[in-house]
């Protein structure tokens, strides 16, 4: 009885270990995304209004908007994939995140009212 | 008509939305509080009503954006700040909650960065604020 018990608090364990390193990479793959989206479509935005959409971001969608976002996700996921990769489990970086999204934040919001 | 009810149910939308994003981002000042229905149900509204202005986004174009820019510049680049913004707050409302969801699977190794759902939520609670504000005087200035 005690040895079924104790095999399925093993069981249990190992499986709340898995779950948490599968979400160990989470927050930050979704901070490093967001920054990189916000960025990217500031980037893609600034081309825009400068009227040098690049053939690539043109071909996406014949809506500028739709093209700016998708350009942006897109952007987004690899470098944000990326980002994370080389910093994973370094702290130091991490404990920079909110700071870095919510200065993404203000100057994402900057330009849009700057340059609609 | 339908295109009217459209908007209708889009601006309606926005406005909960709205308000929906700041629920979760006053409860997560705490850096241990836990609101992941709170988060959830925000991100799916918001969602759901960009889903909306997505939809509706290329019969403004062809209708009433012309209209707009050549009777007042001024709220037709209101509707197009409105509609960058708008998309900002979708992808933080999604780091917020993907963040957020980690971190209440992560209990016990709370860091600095706990904070991120808290500044994406926040970042798209007002921005959504300013997004629906500025959709709100476009749609008193010219509609379907």
């Amino acid at each position: 009885m005690s040895a079924e018990l104790s095999g399925t608090n093993t069981i249990l364990v190992t499986q709340r270990r898995r779950v948490r390193a599968r979400t160990a990479f989470a927050t930050p793959l979704a901070s490093f995304v967001g920054l990189s989206f916000l960025y990217s479509y500031m980037l893609f935005h600034a081309l825009h209004v400068a009227q040098r959409d690049p053939q690539v971001v043109k071909a996406l969608s014949a809506i500028p908007l739709f093209a700016t976002c998708a350009a942006a996700a897109i952007t987004s996921l690899v470098l944000g994939g990326i980002s994370t990769l080389l910093t994973l489990g370094d702290e130091k970086w991490l404990a920079r995140l909110p700071n870095w999204l919510g200065l993404a934040i203000l100057l994402f919001t900057a330009e849009i009212l700057l340059f609609p | 008509m339908a295109l009217r009810l459209f908007e209708h149910i889009h601006g309606h939308l926005g406005w909960l939305s709205t308000l929906a994003l700041f629920h979760p981002a006053i409860l997560l000042r705490s850096a241990h509080r836990r609101a992941l229905l709170a988060a959830a149900i925000a991100t799916s509204l918001v969602t759901l009503t960009g889903l909306m202005g997505a939809l509706l986004y290329p019969a403004y174009r062809s209708l009433l954006k012309p209209g707009i820019f050549r009777t007042s510049p001024a709220f037709g680049n209101a509707f197009e700040r409105k509609e960058h913004l708008a998309m900002a707050v979708v992808a933080l409302a999604w780091v917020g909650l993907i963040a957020h969801f980690a971190e209440c699977r992560q209990r016990g190794n709370a860091t600095a960065r706990t904070r991120v759902a808290f500044v994406a939520y926040s970042g798209a609670a007002v921005l959504a604020a300013a997004s629906a504000g500025l959709g709100l005087a476009v749609a008193a200035f010219r509609t379907f």
